[in-house]
């Protein structure tokens, strides 16, 4: 009997992975992060089985939109009451909370069933990589980025920037901004504002 | 409609007496259409005084008109599968209190008891004989299924088999509550025990001590198939009586390691721990706290060193466990002894 | 469909029978039938052609036979889990009997009701049951996390860079190589 029940206490134990969201795109990392909150990478999945993990995502703030989904994207609410309806661009609820779009991404991506509230508590999200020591000691594993994050130039060193083999050069008398006298506009582009 | 209506302001166990059926002098059913109002409160107020009487009164089997005794002990000799004597099954049947009762009765009633004896046998006897085989037989076989397990396991497991709730568990699904001559009823557990091993001792009698063994191997030795045989032994120090005996066997002493834990800071925190000797894994489980990890881990390498618990051989029965080489006499090696060489042993290590 | 309301249970087989021994079932059987009226004929029938060869074969099984007037035929079969079942053979052939007898001698007496899983093992897995330890690389237990050498994406294509230094025959710089390895 304590045999099976320390064997039952370890099969459904709740593993802390860590998600580090640092230059990934909030929506496919919520592609990668929620089947292990609803526990799918488990063999003894079942939905009404309650054996989702706990996942803590840090460095939100550092999330990565493509194109122009900064500005583009628009995030939309209505509160349920006539006139509640508002939008807002990522970039300017990033700007309120930087960690509503991650959270917006993952919530969007589980199917909206009762089970949804209940994963969405085991999701803990940070703006940066400062995390509660209770939270942090829980963490056991950790789940792979999405996307490769290249390197900048100023995070290389001196000497790796000037050895950096060199194939091609521009001749001396080629006027590098020679591009730029076609591409001068004279009335500013509207933006968005929202 | 109406009737469904009935139904669910009554509660469906009273409904039953409402289904639209009249039933004749003639003893024939005719259906109606509907029942009257009228008939609802006469019939649940019929419901409620029945009720309140209380239930059937607990009649023994033999109180009704179908029985018949010699058939039913016949029947229960061949239902085993054995050929007992007529004799010693009546005899295994009879308790002493039955005995008592029935010369209390003919006492009462003005019979001299001495002239007109009742010439019953109790079963006395045959149980104390069918105590001591079936005894010996489960100690004998545990030994030899389980060479390596101490004989404090095997004596644990063989005192739960032994215990009145494994054996009146079994008389009671043999069909030895009815056939029973006892002054109690209902038959209470240690009757049923005693019966069952006063079955066993009618059956040496009969058929020699092998069908006795067999009887009690297919009977009372199946119960353990499925058990947790570590549970029915309570072990108080687990790592210490690891450590005697990887002493004695000249082995490293035991090393408990933390392999994996999740989830430390909640409530369903999980550590598993191995334990390692001469840097071999010997044992190893989990618990919710590392105290209980490790007393587990200890468990289960005594489990492996014993040869129980999953992924070892289950126990044989059928023609294969008659052709086992039983160990009757020799014991298994004592937890209990090694433990107290263990610290003499500690204790001159110590002083020199 | 299946509701947590329609009673149900796991199969179960009690006193491991057949483990050891085969034990049948059924204790006794009562044969309740009328002399005269013809909803009692096939069982009657029964009674005279098939009995005796039934009690023959079933030694362990005490058969009653009980003629009441003016009734409805019926079996009574009782187990040795203390539970009764009731057959009713109104106008039922002789052989339709039989069939009856025989399904009420193979059952165990427990109460047919909807099984949960057709199957009762006492082994349901041989290779130890999954938990989430078991897989897993032992060096995972020693990481401090976060650990952004060992989970950053892994790249199956060689970046530009990559490409460029391998040209120049200068060593890897952040190759694709260190990072798969540490998987």
């Amino acid at each position: 009997m304590a045999t099976q029940r320390v064997l039952q206490w370890r099969a459904f134990a709740r593993t802390w992975w860590l998600y580090d969201a640092a230059n990934q795109c909030p929506f496919v990392s919520a592609y990668r992060v929620v089947p292990y909150l609803q526990g799918k990478h488990k063999p003894i999945f079942h939905p009404l089985s309650d054996v989702g993990d706990h996942v803590v995502v840090i460095n939100t703030k550092d999330i990565a939109m493509q194109a122009d989904y900064w500005r583009t994207f628009t995030f939309f609410h209505h509160t349920g009451y006539p006139g509640g309806f508002s939008k807002a661009s990522a970039w300017r609820v990033h700007e309120i909370d930087p960690t509503r779009v991650m959270q917006l991404s993952v919530y969007s991506r589980i199917k909206g069933n009762l089970l949804r509230k209940g994963l969405m508590r085991r999701l803990h999200l940070f703006p940066d990589d400062k995390i509660p020591d209770e939270i942090l000691e829980n963490v056991s594993d950790q789940i792979r980025q999405v996307q490769p994050v290249a390197k900048r130039l100023d995070q290389y060193s001196e000497e790796e920037v000037t050895e950096f083999p060199k194939f091609f050069d521009w001749p001396e008398d080629f006027v590098k901004d020679g591009y730029k006298r076609h591409m001068t506009r004279k009335k500013p582009k509207r933006r968005y504002t929202v | 409609m109406a009737a469904s209506l009935v139904r669910s302001t009554l509660g469906c166990q009273f409904a039953r007496f409402l289904r639209p059926s009249l039933i004749t002098a003639a003893g024939q059913t005719q259906s109606q259409r509907g029942v009257k109002r009228y008939m609802r409160a006469y019939l649940k107020e019929l419901y409620n005084r029945r009720l309140r009487v209380g239930p059937e009164k607990l009649r023994h089997r033999s109180e009704f008109m179908n029985w018949n005794y010699n058939a039913e002990i016949y029947a229960f000799g061949k239902r085993l599968g054995e050929e007992f004597s007529n004799d010693s099954l009546q005899a295994a049947f009879t308790h002493r209190s039955y005995i008592e009762a029935e010369e209390a009765r003919r006492a009462d009633l003005g019979i001299d008891v001495a002239s007109a004896p009742l010439g019953l046998t109790d079963n006395s006897e045959l149980t104390q004989k069918g105590e001591e085989t079936a005894s010996r037989y489960i100690k004998a076989y545990l030994r030899s299924s389980y060479p390596t397990m101490f004989e404090e396991a095997i004596v644990a497991i063989h005192d739960h088999l032994m215990s009145d709730d494994t054996l009146s568990h079994i008389a009671s699904h043999i069909g030895i509550g009815d056939l029973m001559l006892c002054s109690d009823f209902p038959p209470e557990e240690s009757t049923l025990s005693k019966n069952f091993l006063a079955v066993v001792g009618a059956l040496e009698t009969d058929k020699g001590v092998k069908r006795a063994e067999s009887l009690v191997r297919d009977l009372v030795l199946a119960q353990l198939v499925g058990k947790e045989l570590m549970e029915l032994w309570s072990v108080t120090n687990p790592m210490g009586l690891l450590m005697a005996v990887l002493d004695s066997q000249g082995r490293g002493p035991p090393e408990p390691r933390l392999q994996w834990q999740a989830g430390q800071r909640t409530i369903m925190a999980v550590y598993q721990v191995g334990i390692y000797s001469d840097k071999q894994l010997i044992g190893q489980s989990a618990g919710e706290r590392v105290t209980i990890a490790e007393d587990m881990a200890a468990q289960d390498a005594l489990q492996r060193m014993m040869g129980i618990g999953s992924g070892h051989m289950p126990l044989t029965f059928r023609t294969e466990a008659d052709k086992m080489e039983l160990r009757y006499d020799p014991k298994n090696i004592s937890a209990e002894e090694l433990m107290q060489t263990y610290e003499l042993r500690q204790k001159e290590n110590s002083v020199s | 469909m299946s509701n947590r309301a329609i009673p149900n249970a796991f199969v179960k087989n009690v006193l491991q029978n057949g483990l050891g021994r085969y034990i049948c079932q059924l204790q006794r059987v009562t044969l309740n039938f009328c002399k005269a009226t013809p909803s009692s004929l096939g069982t009657r029938d029964f009674i005279e052609k098939y009995l005796v060869d039934f009690t023959r074969e079933n030694p362990g099984t005490v058969v009653y036979v009980k003629p009441i007037r003016n009734r409805a035929p019926f079996l009574v079969a009782e187990y040795l889990n203390g539970r009764q079942e009731r057959v009713s053979t109104k106008d039922m052939p002789a052989d339709e009997v039989c069939k009856w007898l025989e399904h009420l001698r193979t059952r165990s007496g427990a109460q047919i009701v909807n099984l949960r899983k057709e199957w009762l093992t006492n082994t349901p897995s041989t290779q130890g049951v999954w938990h989430p330890f078991l897989n897993k690389n032992p060096s995972l237990a020693g990481t401090s996390f976060p650990a952004p050498e060992l989970y950053g994406a892994k790249t199956e294509s060689k970046s530009a860079t990559d490409m460029v230094l391998e040209e120049a025959g200068v060593k890897k710089v952040g190759s694709v190589d260190s990072a798969s390895s540490k998987e």
